[in-house]
């Protein structure tokens, strides 16, 4: 036979133990009113407590099924035992309890701690210990207000153990710390409040008063307090009267009345006051009667406000330039500002109680009427309508429907109309101009896209998908950089960077494009950055293929070439006669076996030969300046040193006429950009006409620097030139008559050349001259 | 007696330069187009060329650069109508060209040019 098991055995047990418990119940009952007492009695053993986790039968139930949690601890207060309530109220079983201290498991505050120790310790020296309150620790943290009654459990006249009875006090403190609140806040109120209040007991006597009324009638609580109101001296006879007469009806029918009278305050002023009286009541019986005391002068002066603020809304409200209408909620105008009446021509009469969207020259879409009409206008916000004017004009308005709420029904509603006119011209226009430019760009011969704000493609046109080979559906979102020659991906990047970081438009970018059948197109594009509020959100870019103008432009450089090669080949070939015939006349000259009439020839032939080497000179430089083929080697020039050294090389050839030669040349001249052989060759030039044509007198070299410009001029004593001669000196082939020898010889080409070396240094030479007297040339190169 | 060869490809400025150094006190020999030159640099070696730019065929450049390359110590100096730039002078002198002389050039001047060259 199965042995049975373990748990039906304590079944059992408990079973027989019911049984005796139900015997027993009368002493339960005497238990269960005061069940401290009886255990206090030594009714339980320790013995008994430790084997079977309880004692009697009787106990057990009490102790399980008592409304507060229970705590038995042994006399060192370890725990034994704790009811269900207990472990309900703190959170640990009863495993984790049993056998510790109660001091160790943390279920007592700092604060409740000493105390807690304390008591337990008198208990067990047999001291009665009245109901206390501590606070325990729940398991989950939680600090519940407790109160405790605890007492010894005896065993044969001696202490075994400690019985505690917590009770959970929280809703009891919550609701004391919700009554001293609330009577603070009475307090406060009372005290704080901006009208002066009294409390009086039934009999009309004060019983107390706030500040404010003492500062209102200038008599504190101490002069007033056990007084009769009425015969305090705040009121006349007739005042008391009416004070009197209301309080014995608040009395009777215990309803808050509220009446006017006056008081007169410690300076014998009256003050009008509004009294709202109401019964303070103790259960249905009034005790006390409140009484609050409004200044109406204040309120007077809070009236007139209104009526204040009231005509400065009134003034707002007819000030607008918006059209404001009030309708009720049938669509019916109650009222509207002067705009309305102005902008309308109608007098206010014809407007009031007509419905708005019937109004004369005021013209609305009909499922606006129709709302108006099915009461469903809340779903009416906005809508547009059309007015004439009175002067004929028609205008676009935007209404804007404003609903005013009284207790929570739209009572009426608040119409704004502003004047859109303009606003849809100008949408309009953008309209226009926005269709106006996709049709430019859609039939554009320039490429033109726009990118978000990565450089991913947003738009293209036809041109482009030309450009680059590929359809609209092939490039949208990608990367247009991905469609540059690999030289060119910085450039734009770098160019799309720049657009962003200026918000400017960068023009004449050259880049590469690679079209998809493989080749090269050059192409100029202008990068525009585009923006959305202000913000950043891409570029519009126009890109024009530069083949055909790239083909130009080779073709130009090479035809440059081309022309340079023929000046040098033309030059070669118009010198280098000359050289030979040049050196062997000065052979003859510097022979010992020719003779003196043969020299004199070869002295004729070297002159005309030297004049002849001047005039292809000149004429090599005269066509290189028409053909554009003079070459500039531009360099920073020092012109203290430029002018010493043509200043030198000319010194001789004054000096040889007995010419005074004068040279003044500041040492701290600007630098100037130019090119020094030309520079040189130009002012010898200067030079070499100044002696030419000055017999007597000087020749002065001076220069200065004068607001950005270099001065360089050269001064003679000579023939001078006649002013209408002036312009004439410039051209080409111009001689100066000089008389009817006609000594001078050239071209006249070298004040052109002149000229136009100066001019392409960005400079000009200018002429002063009077005939007989001299002349002055001044260079003017920039610095 | 220094040697000195005279390249241009107008027999009637070689003859003239020539005479004028004999005058000077060189020896002269004449080439007349800048391949005949450098054949006769392979033979002869020479203390300086004077060398025209513009000529049918070899350049007085090419000229320049191949005898460079030969480095035998040989100086070159141009002989030219053409005009060029300080700048472009200055880089020519580094490159180790001796001198520019412009034609037409005067009996003494070109004496006195070819004696500074050919000094040390």
């Amino acid at each position: 036979m199965r042995e049975e098991p373990e748990i039906v055995k304590i079944l059992r047990k408990e079973e027989m133990l019911r049984e005796k418990h139900e015997n027993q119940e009368r002493e339960k009952k005497f238990l269960s009113k005061s069940d401290t007492h009886d255990i206090n009695h030594g009714e339980c053993k320790e013995k008994g407590l430790k084997k079977n986790k309880g004692f009697d039968r009787k106990h057990i139930d009490l102790f399980e099924t008592a409304v507060d949690p229970i705590i038995i601890l042994d006399k060192n207060g370890l725990f034994i035992d704790i009811n269900q309530q207990g472990i309900k109220l703190l959170g640990y079983s009863k495993e984790e309890l049993v056998g510790k201290h109660f001091a160790e498991v943390g279920i007592l505050t700092e604060e409740s701690m000493n105390k807690t120790i304390e008591n337990f310790a008198k208990r067990m020296n047999g001291e009665n210990i009245p109901i206390y309150e501590i606070e325990v620790v729940s398991k989950n943290g939680e600090i519940i207000p407790a109160e405790i009654n605890a007492n010894a459990i005896y065993e044969n006249g001696e202490i075994i153990g400690d019985l505690v009875i917590l009770r959970d006090i929280r809703q009891r403190k919550n609701a004391e710390y919700m009554l001293r609140e609330s009577e603070e806040r009475y307090r406060t109120l009372f005290n704080n409040a901006a009208d002066g209040i009294i409390i009086l007991d039934i009999y009309g006597q004060i019983q107390s008063l706030n500040k404010r009324f003492e500062e209102e009638t200038g008599y504190n609580l101490e002069e007033l307090i056990g007084k009769e109101f009425v015969t305090s001296g705040l009121l006349d006879k007739e005042n008391a009267t009416k004070f009197s007469e209301y309080i014995k009806k608040l009395l009777s029918n215990t309803e808050i009345i509220s009446f006017e009278i006056e008081c007169i305050n410690r300076d014998g002023k009256k003050i009008p006051y509004e009294v709202r009286a109401a019964p303070i009541k103790r259960g249905d019986k009034i005790v006390e009667i409140q009484a609050i005391f409004r200044d109406l002068r204040e309120r007077r002066k809070v009236e007139e406000q209104l009526v204040r603020s009231e005509k400065k809304f009134r003034n707002i409200f007819d000030a607008t330039s918006d059209l404001l209408l009030y309708v009720d909620i049938e669509g019916n105008v109650l009222d509207v500002n002067k705009t309305v009446l102005e902008t309308l021509n109608l007098k206010k009469d014809e407007i009031i109680g007509k419905k708005f969207y019937e109004l004369k020259d005021l013209f609305f879409p009909d499922h606006v009427k129709e709302c108006f009409k099915d009461n469903c206008f809340k779903s009416m916000r906005k809508y547009e309508g059309e007015l004439v004017t009175k002067w004929g004009m028609k205008r676009r308005f935007l209404f804007v429907n404003d609903f005013i709420h009284e207790n929570g029904e739209i009572k009426c509603i608040l119409i704004k109309g502003r004047d859109i006119t303009e606003q849809q011209k100008a949408w309009e226009e953008i309209v226009k101009s926005e269709e106006k430019y996709r049709i430019l760009a859609e039939t554009s011969a320039d490429g033109v896209f726009t990118t978000d704000v990565l450089g991913r493609l947003t738009y293209v046109n036809p041109a482009l998908e030309k450009i680059l080979g590929r359809r609209k559906s092939q490039i949208l979102a990608t990367l247009f950089r991905n469609y540059l020659s690999r030289e060119s991906v910085y450039l734009f990047q770098q160019t799309f960077i720049e657009a962003r970081r200026t918000g400017k438009k960068i023009e004449n970018v050259e880049l590469e494009v690679v079209h998809s059948d493989g080749y090269v197109i050059p192409i100029e594009v202008n990068v525009a950055p585009l923006k959305k509020d202000d913000r950043f959100v891409g570029i519009e870019c126009t890109v024009r293929d530069i083949t055909e103008r790239k083909k130009v432009e080779r073709e130009l450089r090479k035809s440059e070439q081309l022309k340079t090669e023929f000046m040098n080949i033309a030059a070669h070939e118009l010198k280098s006669p000359i050289t030979p015939i040049k050196g062997y006349l000065e052979l003859i000259l510097s022979d010992k076996d020719a003779s003196s009439r043969i020299k004199k020839w070869a002295k004729i032939s070297l002159r005309n030969a030297k004049r002849l080497l001047r005039l292809v000179n000149d004429i090599l430089d005269v066509s290189r300046l028409d053909t554009d083929t003079m070459r500039f080697n531009m360099e920073k020039i020092d012109p203290v040193e430029l002018l010493n050294d043509v200043v030198e090389d000319m010194r001789p050839g004054a000096e040889k006429k007995n010419l005074q030669f004068i040279v003044e040349i500041p040492r701290d001249l600007p630098y100037v950009v130019g090119d020094k052989i030309r520079l040189s060759q130009v002012l010898k030039n200067l030079l070499i006409n100044a002696i030419k044509f000055t017999e007597n007198g000087y020749i002065a070299v001076r220069a200065r620097s004068e607001e950005g410009y270099l001065l360089i001029s050269v001064e003679d004593t000579g023939i001078g030139i006649s002013r209408d001669e002036f312009k004439k000196i410039f051209t080409k082939f111009y001689q100066a008559y000089t008389g009817d020898d006609r000594r001078s010889e050239g071209a006249g080409l070298g004040l052109f050349i002149c000229r136009e070396i100066v001019k392409k240094h960005g400079g000009d030479i200018l002429v002063e001259s009077e005939v007989g007297k001299g002349s002055v040339f001044t260079v003017k190169l920039p610095v | 007696m220094k040697k000195i060869m005279v390249v241009d490809n107008e027999p009637d400025i070689v003859d003239l330069t020539r005479t004028v150094l004999e005058l000077g006190g060189y020896q002269v020999i004449p080439s007349y187009s800048g391949e005949e030159c450098l054949r006769k640099l392979e033979k002869e070696k020479v203390d300086l060329v004077l060398l025209d730019i513009m000529m049918p065929g070899m350049s007085g450049w090419d000229v320049f650069n191949r005898i460079k390359k030969m480095s035998s110590g040989t100086k070159v100096a141009f002989m030219s109508v053409l005009e060029i730039s300080e700048k472009r002078k200055k880089v020519l002198l580094e490159e180790g060209l001796a001198d520019y002389i412009m034609k037409p050039f005067d009996k003494e001047t070109l004496l006195k040019r070819v004696d500074d060259i050919l000094k040390d």
